[in-house]
């Protein structure tokens, strides 16, 4: 047996009583304190709402009428005779 | 060690404060006895010790499960005592044969000898090769938990642990 195996795992050192438990209690402490439940609630309550002000505007932007759609609607229904009358005559005009 | 862990994470996702206490009262000791191997001053391990577990208690929700718990834990502590080192070099000399009566303080037992004298032997080595022998001599470890715990791989920590061994040995002898 060496010496070392001896000696085995023997240290010089003393732990003063009670600085783990303190020292448990110091870093416990230390987490920031959460935000109360009711505060997150509120938080992503408000995040919905906006969300929804959001997909509503989008939707009224997207659904307001399209001043020309009865007459595109008009002019599809005209046989393809009478839609090449129409845009001879438009283009005539235009010129 | 596997399943004390799976207790500590299971808390941990229950109530973290709760968690964080069973994972402290599981390692907290050995992790200080580590530092302190390292740092030889109780305050310095005990300030290390805590800044490492503050800063495990901020991480532990991110916590990946890359690693053991337990080697999570102890590279945490290992990176804040060489930390602490680092800060401390303008002030101690690097040479490490009188780091152990420079640092030594109300809390070192100098009645038994033997212990005094390894300690110094093993302050008296390069960084690597205390890390490697305090983890695997004091801690238990095998050479690829040492591996994770310290950065080098797991062939470095067993040459790093045999070569601290063999020059503990010599310096032993001849400081009989």
């Amino acid at each position: 047996m060496t010496e070392l195996e001896k000696i085995g795992k023997k240290m010089p050192y003393t732990l003063p009583e009670g600085s783990l438990e303190a020292m448990q209690q110091r870093v416990l402490a230390s987490r920031p304190a959460r935000r109360p439940l009711w505060s997150r609630w509120w938080g992503w309550a408000l995040a919905g709402v906006a969300a929804l002000a959001l997909a509503f505007s989008l939707h009224l932007s997207l659904s307001t009428p399209d001043p020309y759609a009865d007459l595109v609607a008009a002019f599809e229904a005209l046989d393809s005779a009478d839609q090449e009358f129409l845009l001879d005559c438009y283009d005539v005009e235009n010129y | 060690m596997q399943e004390r862990d799976e207790r500590i994470l299971e808390a941990l996702r229950e109530d973290e404060s709760r968690g964080m206490a069973l994972l402290m009262e599981t390692y907290a000791e050995p992790v200080y006895w580590h530092v302190r191997r390292l740092l030889v001053r109780h305050e310095d391990a005990q300030d290390a010790v805590q800044e490492a577990f503050i800063r495990i208690y901020k991480a532990i929700g991110g916590f990946r499960r890359e690693s053991a718990l337990s080697t999570w834990v102890y590279r945490i502590a290992t990176n804040e005592a060489l930390r602490s080192l680092r800060s401390r070099r303008e002030s101690v000399p690097l040479d490490g044969s009188g780091i152990f009566e420079q640092q030594a303080d109300f809390w070192t037992d100098w009645s038994d000898r033997d212990a005094v004298r390894l300690q110094k032997a093993i302050l008296s080595l390069p960084r690597k090769q205390q890390l490697a022998f305090n983890l695997r001599w004091y801690d238990e470890m095998d050479y690829e938990e040492i591996a994770r715990i310290t950065g080098m791989s797991a062939g470095a920590a067993k040459a790093n642990y045999h070569f601290a061994k063999d020059k503990i040995i010599q310096y032993i002898k001849e400081n009989d």
